[in-house]
């Protein structure tokens, strides 16, 4: 098969190469008759263009197979030739996920309540792109905490919404009928579950920026974080020690997602969720850090960094949090 | 008007191909890293960021992430053997190394007492080859109770 491959692409670019050797007999006889005037000039240029232009296509297409192989990995796949030398810095962005939070908060004690999930009717008020980004950040959420406190019905219900807001955003192939019917066959496993939906979540993230849609990608997790910050919030009146230590710590998380926002180009609806989360981030302000060393041991093959800093918030800035966090949520839903 | 435009059209038709490997090598990326790289990540949950960059010897890449606290992680960094052995460090918010791959590891379990912020430092090694292969890296994240 893989043999078969080779050849197949050797033939290719056989033929791409005569196609050049083409365009390049043309170009030349373009330079033999230099002499007889500027439109021919002209000509040649746009030639000379075209040449390289179609040298660009054969060395894409033929660059794979023809270099050095290894570990039987064509180049063609994820790997070609450079076209720059100039060194660069990459500098990923992301943040911790509903998921993440979810589970954190579950730890804590805290109770699942199908009150104050959003309303799953409601998924067909949303028409623009924008609304649809975002409340499918919301009921990402929503999934998620469903997921984690094992309500397996709402969980299938909310992916349902999911898969019918990312249809009508336009990228209804990552979450698919197979998906659902999966979901619903392991609907008593929550291990699956958690992996289903989180795959479908980082589908829809790599769709969205793969389409060029960052700005969207960028409200669905705004949103999200939102979301699973007012769920976590619901409780805080009655909240104990740890849970407000848990919420206390969204501080790190808001500074990730706000990172991660403003970093893709700002589209005016992508301004206005981050205006809208604003009172949220002017909350967490308030949230005292204690700074410590980090200590690192070693537990079977994995690292454990202990110490490092400390986050805590009295009752009345975590009172404060509730409020705005609770305002911009329901701004986000409307 | 016309002079102006018949100028224009193998301006436009490069841009267009230059345009059209960058999208064709990203494309390649994200098969590769689904390919290859979301398997070591076998027994978490993958986080659901995407995480992956086309790169060439001598470049770098930085993830800062934060995490919580009672969660095992694993953190992967995969990238296309014609890089080379990448390097990867862990450094806390204080800038300090808590961790390398001296050892050649492609992936980092870890677990944190409190929530904190950790930064991942990948680096593709320098040669000295006249043509410069670029390649996939992608740094994946796995989470389970």
């Amino acid at each position: 098969m893989a043999r078969g491959t080779l050849i197949s692409d050797i033939h290719r670019c056989t033929t791409k190469r005569a196609e050049l050797f083409i365009l390049l007999r043309i170009t030349l006889s373009y330079s033999s008759q230099l002499r007889i005037n500027i439109k021919r000039m002209k000509k040649l240029r746009n030639s000379l263009f075209l040449s390289l232009a179609a040298g660009m296509i054969v060395l894409a297409g033929c660059g794979g197979p023809q270099g050095p192989t290894t570990s039987g990995d064509s180049l063609s796949e994820g790997a070609s030739v450079s076209q720059r030398t100039k060194r660069l810095k990459k500098i990923f962005r992301a943040a911790p996920t509903p998921m993440e939070t979810a589970r954190i908060v579950q730890k804590t004690g805290a109770s699942f309540s199908m009150d104050h999930l959003h309303s799953a009717m409601a998924a067909s008020n949303y028409v623009t792109a924008d609304r649809q980004a975002v409340n499918l950040g919301i009921y990402g959420a929503d999934l998620s905490y469903a997921t984690i406190f094992e309500e397996n019905a709402v969980s299938l219900t909310y992916l349902e919404v999911i898969k019918s807001l990312a249809r009508d955003l336009g990228v209804g192939d990552v979450i698919g009928q197979d998906m659902l019917d999966r979901a619903e066959a392991n609907r008593a496993r929550k291990d699956s579950l958690v992996a289903i939906v989180s795959d479908a979540f980082f589908n829809l993230n790599e769709k969205l920026k793969s389409n060029g849609q960052e700005d969207l990608s960028g409200m669905l997790v705004a949103a999200g974080w939102l979301e699973s910050l007012y769920l976590a919030t619901r409780h805080s009146d009655r909240a104990n020690e740890e849970l407000r230590a848990r919420i206390a710590e969204q501080k790190l998380v808001m500074e990730d997602v706000m990172d991660l926002v403003t970093s893709y180009q700002q589209s005016p609806e992508l301004q206005n969720v981050v205006s809208t989360l604003q009172p949220v981030v002017a909350a967490f302000e308030a949230v005292q850090k204690e700074e410590a060393s980090s200590s690192v041991s070693k537990s079977g093959g994995a690292i454990i960094i202990g110490g490092g800093p400390r986050y805590t918030a009295s009752e009345e800035v975590l009172a404060q949090i509730t409020d705005a966090v609770s305002t911009a949520r329901n701004q986000l839903v409307k | 008007m016309s002079v102006t435009s018949y100028t224009m059209k193998p301006t436009t038709l490069l841009l267009a191909l230059v345009t059209l490997l960058a999208v064709q090598a990203n494309a390649q990326c994200r098969t590769f890293t689904k390919k290859n790289c979301l398997p070591t990540l076998d027994g978490y949950v993958q986080n659901e960021n995407y995480n992956s960059a086309v790169l060439i010897p001598g470049d770098e890449a930085e993830l800062e992430l934060t995490f919580l606290a009672g969660i095992d992680y694993r953190v992967a960094v995969c990238a296309h053997p014609v890089l080379g052995a990448v390097e990867f460090e862990v450094l806390d918010e204080q800038n300090i190394r808590v961790w390398s791959n001296s050892e050649g590891a492609d992936h980092l379990d870890l677990r944190v007492e409190n929530a904190q912020r950790l930064k991942f430092k990948v680096r593709v090694p320098d040669t000295d080859a006249a043509i410069l292969h670029e390649g996939c890296v992608s740094i994946l994240l796995g989470s389970k109770d």
